[in-house]
């Protein structure tokens, strides 16, 4: 549970980046019916849920977080959608019965999974045959990981990080097939300052300053692949994007 | 909480059914003898977080 007790922690505003753009096009890629029932896994604050949910019957949203989910259930309210369930619960063990969901969506979660492969079991079993399963999540080259694990081991110990060809072949071990992938950039939008903030409170300086100095002395490829631009007021400009993979897959029918 | 919902849940351990004691606010799985707490609404789902059933709840379930 220790990851767990981090990704709790993970600030709001962190989760928020370009996110219109991020959700504007999903229900194109996934092509939901208006019969099919979804599952949303670390649905946060509901984003992508409320992006789908005139597009599907019905949507689970669970995550980790209590403080999100209940925001999530008051925007739900204060968007009279009246479609979305929201549960406090985890990827590695679901609630829910065998080939249950058309859909099962994980957007920018899988890193904070502390069992993925038990997780994409489990939403295996939850998904009906041919039920489709979008996963969005960063890629790294092996390189940049191994020097940007510096950098978010400082902020989220347990989270892993992954290439796209691991996502593909734990895809492909878990009983997915994949039909379709596209690739977006998610960009860091926020002061270093702030961003910083978010993750150490304000007080703590010594972990900022170190992380800073940190990000720094990366090496210029990694800085080159993350398009890293120092903006001249620090407190105002330090962006980086994060190459991101979403990739549909379906459930493959069990061999007879 | 949605009472249509305690058609689909089950216990995220053993997957067996769950009983929905309104009163209490928690969802009861005899299977794993824990009990999950609904807060405002919202079930929590977590092993970790739920409550070992007594043997004199057990013994009222088996009823």
């Amino acid at each position: 549970m220790e990851e767990l007790k981090t990704s709790i922690k993970y600030p709001e505003l962190a989760i928020q980046a370009n996110k219109e753009e991020m959700l504007s096009n999903m229900a194109e890629f996934i092509q939901p019916r208006k019969t099919d029932v979804l599952l949303d896994i670390g649905t946060a604050m509901g984003d992508a849920a409320f992006a789908l949910a005139d597009h599907v019957k019905t949507i689970h949203g669970i995550d980790i977080n209590p403080k999100y989910l209940a925001k999530a259930q008051k925007m739900a309210t204060e968007k009279g959608i009246g479609n979305i369930e929201f549960k406090i619960g985890t990827a590695d063990g679901l609630e829910f019965p065998d080939d249950f969901f058309d859909i099962v969506i994980c957007r920018l979660a899988i890193h904070h999974f502390s069992e993925p492969v038990k997780a994409l079991s489990e939403i295996n079993r939850v998904l009906k045959p041919g039920g489709k399963f979008e996963i969005s999540e960063v890629v790294y080259s092996d390189f940049v990981r191994s020097q940007w694990s510096i950098i978010n081991h400082l902020k989220e110990p347990y989270d892993r990080l992954y290439t796209y060809l691991e996502l593909v072949h734990m895809l492909n071990r878990a009983g997915f097939e994949i039909i379709s992938i596209r690739p977006f950039n998610y960009k860091t939008y926020r002061g270093v300052t702030k961003w910083l903030n978010t993750w150490f409170g304000e007080g703590n300086n010594e972990p900022k300053e170190r992380m800073k100095d940190a990000i720094l002395k990366l090496d210029k490829r990694v800085l080159e692949e993350m398009r890293f631009t120092k903006d001249p007021d620090p407190e105002q400009g330090w962006v980086w994007y994060y190459n991101c993979m979403e990739i549909l897959s379906v459930k493959k029918a069990k061999p007879a | 909480m949605n009472e249509n919902l305690l058609d689909i849940l089950v216990c995220p351990t053993t997957k067996g059914s769950l009983i929905y004691d309104k009163e209490n606010q928690e969802l009861l799985c005899k299977s794993s003898k824990l009990a999950y707490p609904i807060r405002d609404g919202i079930p929590t789902m977590l092993p970790d977080e739920a409550r070992s059933l007594s043997l004199e709840e057990m013994e009222k379930l088996n009823r």
